[in-house]
């Protein structure tokens, strides 16, 4: 299979990239998305931008954009499963596909559109994904705090519905997990 | 839940450049972690009654699991502030009024944006990969971002430049406290003869009080080569007197003007030497070690001046709070009188005072710990005929910065 090649973006300095996941099917091998230029200025398109952390793992994930390999790193691919699943269809503007990293000039002209880009973005979605227990994970949360965490979960009073009882105004709709 | 909030409020995102802008921009957020998504709304809302929380210290109408929760980030809090690695790592608490906005309707204009110098300066604690992108993050939000023309790997003094055009207005410890995160020299502006305006001057006043301390004099002596033609044809006939000059020359300006700070700090040291007291300056701009003021109003105004901005500056950093001011007052002998005498010393700095009176003179001494916060509000309230200050002599003991309190 070929690896992906970007796009070469209009002259006008105004088009982005738009990832537009694809639903899940019972025999996808790999998660499958489209990319394609559009215009900024084009109100018809509606995107989700997402705000991630980097990270430093390595891209070693296989996903196919248009049709071709493209590797991205675990964290972004977890959030991609759970995105097929949960928002497919939706169009995504995400950083790290979206600007063609290896583009030193594409990367100069996207850099100061973000302002704009998230400030068109539909709505964001802020992917906080951390190794679970016991994998590296955050230094600051250590053993002996986890521990206490733990004695904390244990409570099992929804801490959600407390803080809509103390804070007026706010909606008490509770989150619902991912499927 | 708990535990997994604990983790969202600790997470190494909330400690990353770009998503300041990320989060201020958009109308409408929702946070995915560990299986969970909640709104911005209700993540601010978790936010504010941690932050609520630990300020009025009710827990009474908190639930319970929260107000464990609560503890648990608080006890993360000071663990973190009292040393470790993670010091100055910024969690969600500290971006509770950005979740708070309302996004992209609030940058209507382009007065609504930050400012460039302003926002780096604030955001120094937050991590990226690159030092550029610690201007570069910023750039969607902040005055003329636009502008900005972006390349990794470009010139040191170019981007210095951008950032100088996008902030005219910076103040001097911002300038500095720029330079610092951006781990750049703003000399290297000089290098490349890049013009501007006040740069040169104040570099070359900053080099030579450097260079030729203590002899301050000297130093003035120099600024003369920087003396504006029109200062001279004014009938200003010292550098001293053309830099107070400078100084005084518009109250509003002053504010504003990069170089205030500085010149005021020069013009204290003008005015010391007039009165032929005598001064240590290892380094301007990093400690006094003695520092007289006269028994006058004038005097009195300074020295709560320097104060308050010492407080402030040391309550805004990490730990800050828990921070001690220790006032000692000493009662000597002065000829024939006996005189009050207030004493403020950052870091147990007494022996230092003490060997500046003689020893047999001291005739009572009082030590009293007081919070900057309770200290900054005894400072606003005082004036000059306020009991508390009547007929006390000021010396003060900045804070020497760390390593040198043997000095």
């Amino acid at each position: 299979m070929e690896a992906f090649k970007y796009e070469p973006l209009g002259a006008d300095g105004d088009s982005i990239p738009i990832l537009r996941i694809e639903p899940l099917s019972y025999n996808s091998e790999h998660i499958s998305c489209s990319l394609e230029n559009v215009s900024l200025r084009g109100v018809e398109t509606t995107y989700i931008a997402l705000s991630h952390v980097w990270g430093t793992d390595y891209p070693t994930v296989k996903i196919l954009v248009n049709s071709q390999s493209y590797h991205i790193t675990p964290q972004l691919w977890h959030f991609l499963v759970l995105a097929a699943q949960s928002i497919p269809g939706q169009c995504l503007w995400i950083d790290a596909i979206c600007i063609n990293q290896s583009s030193l000039a594409e990367k100069k002209e996207q850099i100061p559109m973000m302002g704009q880009i998230y400030s068109r973005a539909v709505m964001l979605i802020a992917w906080l994904w951390g190794p679970l227990d016991g994998v590296g994970g955050d230094s600051r949360i250590t053993a002996a705090r986890r521990e206490a965490a733990a004695t904390v979960a244990d409570v099992s009073c929804d801490i959600s519905q407390g803080i809509t009882r103390n804070t007026e105004g706010v909606p008490s709709a509770p989150a619902s997990d991912l499927p | 839940m708990s535990r997994a909030l604990l983790r969202l409020i600790f997470h190494n995102y909330w400690s990353r450049v770009w998503i300041v802008q990320e989060i201020r921009l958009t109308r409408d957020r929702e946070f995915w972690w560990e299986g969970q998504r909640i709104s911005a709304r209700r993540l601010q809302a978790i936010a504010t009654a941690i932050a609520t929380h630990a300020v009025c210290k009710s827990s009474a109408r908190l639930p319970q699991d929260l107000s464990m929760l609560n503890r648990l980030v608080w006890q993360n809090l000071s663990e973190g502030v009292n040393g470790g690695p993670d010091t100055g790592k910024a969690t969600l608490l500290d971006h509770t009024q950005t979740i708070a906005s309302d996004g992209s309707r609030e940058f209507a204009s382009a007065d609504d944006r930050f400012d460039l110098a302003e926002t780096v300066v604030k955001h120094k604690d937050f991590r990226c990969t690159l030092r550029a992108d610690h201007v570069f993050g910023f750039l969607g939000i902040v005055k003329h971002g636009h502008l900005f023309y972006v390349e990794y790997g470009m010139l040191e003094s170019d981007f210095l430049v951008q950032i100088w055009r996008l902030s005219r207005n910076m103040d001097y410890r911002t300038f500095n406290a720029l330079g610092q995160v951006l781990e750049v020299s703003w000399s290297s502006l000089l290098m490349h003869k890049v013009h501007v305006p006040w740069y040169t001057e104040l570099d070359m006043v900053l080099r030579s009080l450097q260079e030729i301390a203590p002899s301050l004099r000297q130093a003035i002596l120099d600024l003369k080569i920087s003396m504006p033609s029109s200062a001279k044809a004014s009938n200003i006939t010292s550098p001293a007197s053309w830099l107070s000059k400078l100084y005084r020359a518009d109250a509003t300006k002053r504010t504003q003007a990069p170089h205030a700070q500085l010149l005021a700090e020069i013009m204290r040291l003008v005015k010391w030497q007039h009165h032929e007291h005598t001064l240590k300056i290892p380094t301007l701009g990093m400690y006094f070690v003695v520092q007289r003021i006269s028994k006058d109003r004038r005097g009195h105004a300074n020295i709560r001046k320097l104060l308050k901005v010492t407080c402030e500056s040391k309550l805004n950093q990490p730990g800050g709070k828990d921070l001690v001011v220790k006032v000692v007052i000493v009662e000597h002998k002065a000829g024939s009188q006996n005189v009050p005498s207030i004493y403020l010393h950052g870091n147990a700095l007494l022996s230092l005072v003490s060997s500046s009176i003689s020893r047999s003179h001291v005739l009572k001494t009082m030590s009293v710990d007081l919070d900057p916060k309770t200290f900054l509000e005894l400072l606003r309230m005082s004036d000059n005929t306020h009991p508390v200050w009547q007929g006390a002599q000021w010396w003060t003991l900045p804070m020497l910065p760390a390593g040198s309190a043997s000095a």
